[in-house]
């Protein structure tokens, strides 16, 4: 039977996606596309909110094998269709929007825990099971993959890997490609490839590397093999306030400078520390709250913890205890929920920039001058991910709902000029167009201008893997 | 629109992701559509005209199996559920409900059970009920799964009240409650239904009601109230809590032990509507000899199996959810799996992936079985 609306030809496709998937893992009804058609950037949340119908994929496929994967591709490949994919759809910068419809690929039929290794310390999954769900089975063996996010109930373990993504404790356990060990992926013309086996080697460029953050543009991560950790004898927090926010930076370069490899530091600024910090943690204080962790061996850990207690009361103005640290700890998610999350009617947006640590202060700075220049817009940071070299800044801008426009056209275009007047201050200066949200849609048009000749790499590797272009089309510059 | 004074729910929930792991649907398809997020997204469309409700939204909403692990997740307080439900209500109104639902609308009208049944009651259980409806002070409401699915769970906490003396009585005829056509959207059938139940509770003269069924007990200590409607100094007790002060009493007395390796799975009634942790628990620990053994998802987090609505209505996805529980129960090591309620136990019982070797019994059977 032809579905409404649908042409010989789509009920020639679905037919065909039909015959590699079974007839229940393809979708066309509008309220399954329609969760596919929305995800959390601003700008699909802001054209609904107004009663605007978002752009709708023509097909969802749900495969649950990588030869499925293969199949679905090559299907695309055939008929020059559109195919973006999908894990958890909780991305900020439009990167799993399908903008020129075709096939969504909803990865999350693909989560079974294929292999934990307790000898490699090793977990293998498919790249479609929610990390929360990874991170539970992980823990009945005594492990942690130590990866934790604020979307780790929602995001996949494929969509961090496509987005580069990082969780709370990446300053000591790293981000999710200094976790990844080896990958399957299905290239664009339907092959499907292994990384080496094992990611450290002089044997050529690191293919891991090139397909983490390549946001589904290279072809689709189908298995990966991430390190998991003991789970730690002891975990400590502790939380400070600051006069300032040099002050507060300045103690978190001294720990990082002097390696003390704290699991979490985390500095918020004068206006966020009034607000969320407030709200969630009930903390009135005026000033940076600053929070770190440490984890491991406990004799360990009370020796980093003193030192960086040491650093801390230097230039603090109130040693708030473990108390006030570990309820951060106990409330890391609560953020993320509405209504503790920035939400519509306002706009915002989260311009995650990183830099290295003589640069980073001045890219605030200047963000905030530019951002706080837009009538009834405010700036707020905290600075959450540390190196040894620098510090990713995660600042984000709100303005006041009477400040945004009513018509979704004109709201969504000051949208993107004030992210783009704000973020190029981080470029002008040394920074970055994002830590860990990845470019999707939203700063696709920055590729070029941020890599310069460079990005000639990146463009022509897309070219060679997919001459079609029919992966996740209009992201990432590519 | 009734979901209008659910906006602020509906507008909360509709880019939110927080609770997709938990969802009991999403969890056991695996699809972004099953999502609260998803239904929220949709509603929160019908509710700007971007969107007009459908058969294809009737589906997504009734798929919904209302088992309340999203309020229950949620930090921030919002109660999905309660959108879903007012969702059915407009959906009635437009005439889209679909037909698996209608019929166990009818059914709940006509047989008084959502399973279709015209009968029989088993012939004990017939006897027991034509033998005890002289006024008490004990007014026994087995509800309908124990009468037309379990009825040994029903005989057994009968011989319970006589081992422990109490002078009970049970209705004639126990009518529909009125929660299910209140979950499914039916709310004027809804109100009548319980309206009828009330009554017939304060006509009976009794000063207590124990109950075996965890919606209607939920009914009646939670949601009477807001259907503005009140039994006026009867006293509700969920079974447990009944064989529980029994037990205190000195009236039961649990003879015999169990060299047995034991869990409970408690329904998304008692678990999350009622949150009724502890007497069953309690009830158990009076149980000598047994290894008890908690699932991993537990009280207020106890995986859900679905309702008899979900049963009765999207059978496929019900025995999704009853596999991934007992893949719970089986990696526990359980010999003997407990259940409260005789909807869950005739679903675990009666589900293709219940292994042989497990035995599933209703916490009422078994302090019978042992006293």
């Amino acid at each position: 039977m032809l579905y409404k609306n649908q042409s010989y030809y789509d009920s020639m496709i679905l037919s065909q996606l039909e015959d590699k998937v079974g007839k229940n893992n393809v979708k066309i009804k509008t309220i399954d596309k329609l969760a596919h058609a929305v995800d959390c950037y601003w700008v699909p949340r802001v054209w609904v909110d107004r009663g605007e119908k978002p752009i709708l994929p023509d097909y969802v496929v749900y495969p649950e094998t990588t030869e499925q994967v293969s199949q679905i591709v090559k299907i695309a490949n055939n008929h020059k269709i559109p195919l973006t994919v999908w894990g958890g759809g909780s991305g900020s910068q439009g990167g799993a929007l399908p903008i020129k419809k075709g096939i969504v690929l909803d990865t999350k039929k693909l989560n079974r825990i294929i292999n934990i290794n307790d000898s490699a310390y090793t977990v293998t999954a498919e790249t479609g099971i929610i990390h929360q769900n990874l991170e539970w089975e992980v823990n009945k063996h005594g492990f942690s993959t130590m990866h934790f996010p604020a979307s780790i109930s929602c995001a996949t373990l494929g969509g961090f890997l496509g987005h580069r993504g990082v969780g709370v404790l990446s300053t000591k356990y790293g981000r999710i490609e200094d976790l990844i060990i080896n990958m399957e992926v299905v290239l664009p013309n339907g092959d499907i490839i292994n990384t080496l086996e094992v990611p450290s080697s002089s044997c050529g460029p690191d293919l891991n590397q090139l397909f983490c953050g390549s946001e589904g543009t290279y072809g689709v991560i189908t298995k990966a093999t991430i390190k998991i950790f003991d789970e730690p004898q002891s975990r400590k927090f502790r939380a400070f306030m600051f006069q300032n926010l040099p002050d507060a930076l300045e103690a978190g370069r001294k720990i990082m400078t002097r390696r003390l490899q704290p699991s979490v530091i985390r500095v918020y600024d004068e206006e966020e520390t009034a607000d969320l910090i407030e709200r969630v943690l009930g903390v009135k204080k005026n000033g940076c709250y600053l929070v770190f962790g440490f984890d491991g061996y406990e004799e360990i850990v009370d020796i980093q913890e003193k030192i960086a207690v040491d650093i801390c009361k230097e230039t603090a103005t109130e040693d708030l205890g473990p108390e006030l640290g570990e309820s951060w700890w106990e409330n890391r998610y609560k953020f993320y929920y509405p209504p503790y999350l920035m939400d519509l009617p306002k706009a915002f947006g989260t311009m995650d920039t990183v830099a290295t640590y003589d640069k980073i202060e001045k890219i605030y700075w200047g963000m905030k001058e530019v951002v706080e220049s837009y009538p009834g817009t405010k700036f707020i940071a905290h600075f959450s991910h540390w190196y040894e070299w620098g510090c990713i800044m995660y600042d984000r801008f709100i303005m006041h709902p009477d400040y945004v426009p009513k018509d979704p056209d004109e709201a969504i275009r000051l949208y993107n000029e004030l992210w783009n007047k704000a973020i190029r201050v981080a470029l002008n200066n040394g920074g970055l167009l994002n830590d860990h949200h990845g470019i999707g849609l939203k700063m696709s048009h920055l590729m070029k201008e941020q890599y310069g000749p460079a990005f000639q790499v990146l463009k022509n590797i897309k070219k060679a893997l997919d001459p079609n272009q029919i992966m996740n089309p209009g992201k990432l510059g590519l | 629109m009734n979901i209008v004074k659910y906006q602020q729910v509906i507008d909360s929930c509709r880019f939110c992701y927080m609770c997709r792991h938990v969802c009991s649907m999403a969890r056991v398809t695996n699809e972004e559509e099953m999502t609260p997020r998803a239904r929220a997204l949709v509603l929160s469309m019908v509710l700007r005209d971007a969107e007009d409700y459908s058969e294809d939204i009737a589906e997504s909403i009734y798929q919904c199996c209302l088992c309340e692990y999203c309020k229950e997740w949620c930090q921030g307080g919002w109660d999905f559920p309660s959108a879903v439900r007012a969702a059915r209500v407009d959906l009635v109104k437009e005439g889209l409900v679909p037909e698996v639902v209608q019929n166990v609308k009818d059914s709940l009208m006509k047989f008084n059970n959502p399973y279709g049944l015209d009968g029989p009651i088993s012939s004990e259980l017939q006897e027991i009920i034509s033998q005890n409806t002289t006024p008490a002070e004990t007014l026994l409401l087995f509800g309908s799964s124990v009468i037309y699915l379990s009825p040994e769970i029903g005989l057994k906490v009968v011989s319970l009240l006589n081992k422990a003396n109490v002078d009970f009585m049970v209705l004639e005829k126990e009518a529909t409650s009125g929660y299910e056509l209140y979950n499914l959207g039916y709310l004027e059938e809804a109100k009548e239904k319980m309206v009828a139940l009330v009554k017939s509770l304060k006509m009976s003269g009794c000063k207590e009601v124990v109950i075996l069924s965890g919606s209607l007990h939920y009914l009646l200590t939670g949601e009477l109230k807001n259907m503005e409607l009140e039994l006026e100094g009867i006293r509700v007790y969920h079974v447990t809590e009944y064989l529980l002060k029994l037990i205190s009493e000195g009236k039961i007395d649990l003879k015999e032990g169990l060299d047995k390796k034991i869990t409970y799975h408690e329904s998304d009634y008692l678990a999350r509507y009622s949150k009724l942790y502890d007497a069953p628990r309690k009830l158990i620990e009076q149980i000598k000899g047994a290894n008890y053994v908690e699932l991993g998802w537990n009280k207020g987090r106890a995986r859900s199996i679905g309702s008899a609505l979900l049963k009765n209505t999207y059978p496929e996805l019900a025995a999704k959810l009853l596999k991934t529980r007992l893949d719970e129960v089986i990696e526990s090591g359980a010999d003997i799996l407990i259940t409260s309620s005789g909807e869950d136990k005739s679903s675990l019982v009666n589900s293709p992936d219940k292994p042989s070797s497990l035995q599933i019994v209703d916490i009422v059977e078994l302090i019978d079985d042992l006293s």
